[in-house]
C-alpha cells in the first residue's frame, strides 16, 4: 500500500534536527513508493526560506536541500504566511503589501495560510510533525 | 473527513506554542476538520482566568479558548491529573474543559486519527 503523508516542520533549521530529519524522512518515503503532498513550515521551522541563510561552506546547506527535495519530487514548500512576515521573511507581494523595501523569500518556497496545511492534512493519508 | 487532536503541554506567553496551537485549531475548525483540544502538564495554565499578559508585553490570545464554540470547537479536555498537580482549581478555568483520568486521556487520543503537539 502506498500513501500519502503532509509534512509539517516547525524546528528551526540549524538549531534543531527537525529539517535534515523530515528530509530523510521524504527520501526515505519516495524510495518506498510513498508520496508527499505538501511541506508545511510553521514557528520557526519558517527560517530556512529566508534566501538570505548563509551557513559555512563545510555545513549543511538545509535550505539547498529542501530546494533539491521539491524539484526532484514536486513537493511544494509553503512557509505560513503570519509566523514569517513576524520572522521577516517576505515574499515580493508581501513586501509591498508591507510597504517594505526588500524581500527574501527563497526560490522554490511559496508563502501560504494554514489554510493550505488543514488542505494538505486533510488529503493525505498520514500527517508528519517534525519539531 | 479525520478527527484532529491539538495538545497543549507548556504554558502560555513563555513560549509562542500555545498561540500557534490555537491559531492552527481555528484553521482545521473553519475548514470544518473536526477539531479537539487537550490540555497536559503545563498546559493546563492555557486555561487560566485572569492572565495579565500585556504587563509582560505580550498579546493576550488565552481569552480566545472561551468563544471556541462559536468555530465549532465544543470538545476541550485537561488532564485532572495535572490540575491537582498545580493547585488549579476546576471552577477557575476558561473553556469549561472536561476532565479526563489517565485511561480517559488514552482512549481520547486512540480515538483521534490525527495528534499533533507543538
Amino acid at each position: 500500500m502506498t500513501l500519502k503523508y503532509a509534512i509539517l516542520v516547525s524546528g528551526s533549521p540549524y538549531s534543531s534536527q527537525a529539517h535534515m530529519s523530515a528530509q530523510r524522512f521524504i527520501y526515505a518515503c519516495y524510495q518506498q513508493g510513498h508520496t508527499v503532498n505538501s511541506v508545511f513550515f510553521y514557528g520557526d521551522g519558517v527560517y530556512v526560506a529566508n534566501q538570505l541563510l548563509s551557513p559555512a561552506n563545510d555545513e549543511f546547506q538545509t535550505q539547498r536541500e529542501w530546494q533539491q527535495l521539491a524539484n526532484n519530487f514536486k513537493v511544494p514548500l509553503h512557509a505560513c504566511v503570519t509566523v514569517a512576515n513576524k520572522r521577516g521573511i517576505l515574499s515580493a507581494e508581501d513586501s509591498e503589501l508591507l510597504g517594505q523595501n526588500f524581500h527574501n523569500l527563497a526560490k522554490s518556497f511559496e508563502i501560504s495560510g494554514l489554510g493550505s496545511w488543514v488542505t494538505a492534512a486533510a488529503t493525505a493519508d498520514r500527517q508528519i510533525h517534525f519539531s | 473527513m479525520k478527527k484532529q487532536l491539538l495538545i497543549f503541554t507548556k504554558p502560555p506567553y513563555g513560549s509562542d506554542s500555545g498561540k500557534e496551537s490555537l491559531d492552527m485549531a481555528l484553521a482545521f475548525a473553519t475548514f470544518d476538520q473536526p477539531t479537539s483540544l487537550l490540555f497536559l502538564d503545563a498546559g493546563v495554565f492555557q486555561l487560566l482566568e485572569n492572565q495579565h499578559p500585556k504587563l509582560t508585553g505580550q498579546k493576550e490570545y488565552t481569552r480566545l479558548f472561551s468563544g471556541l464554540d462559536l468555530y465549532d470547537i465544543d470538545s476541550i479536555y485537561v488532564a485532572k491529573a495535572d490540575l491537582d498537580k498545580y493547585n488549579i482549581a476546576a471552577e477557575g478555568l476558561i473553556a469549561d474543559p472536561e476532565m479526563l483520568d489517565p485511561e480517559a486521556i488514552k482512549l481520547l487520543i486512540d480515538g483521534h486519527e490525527r495528534v499533533t503537539c507543538l
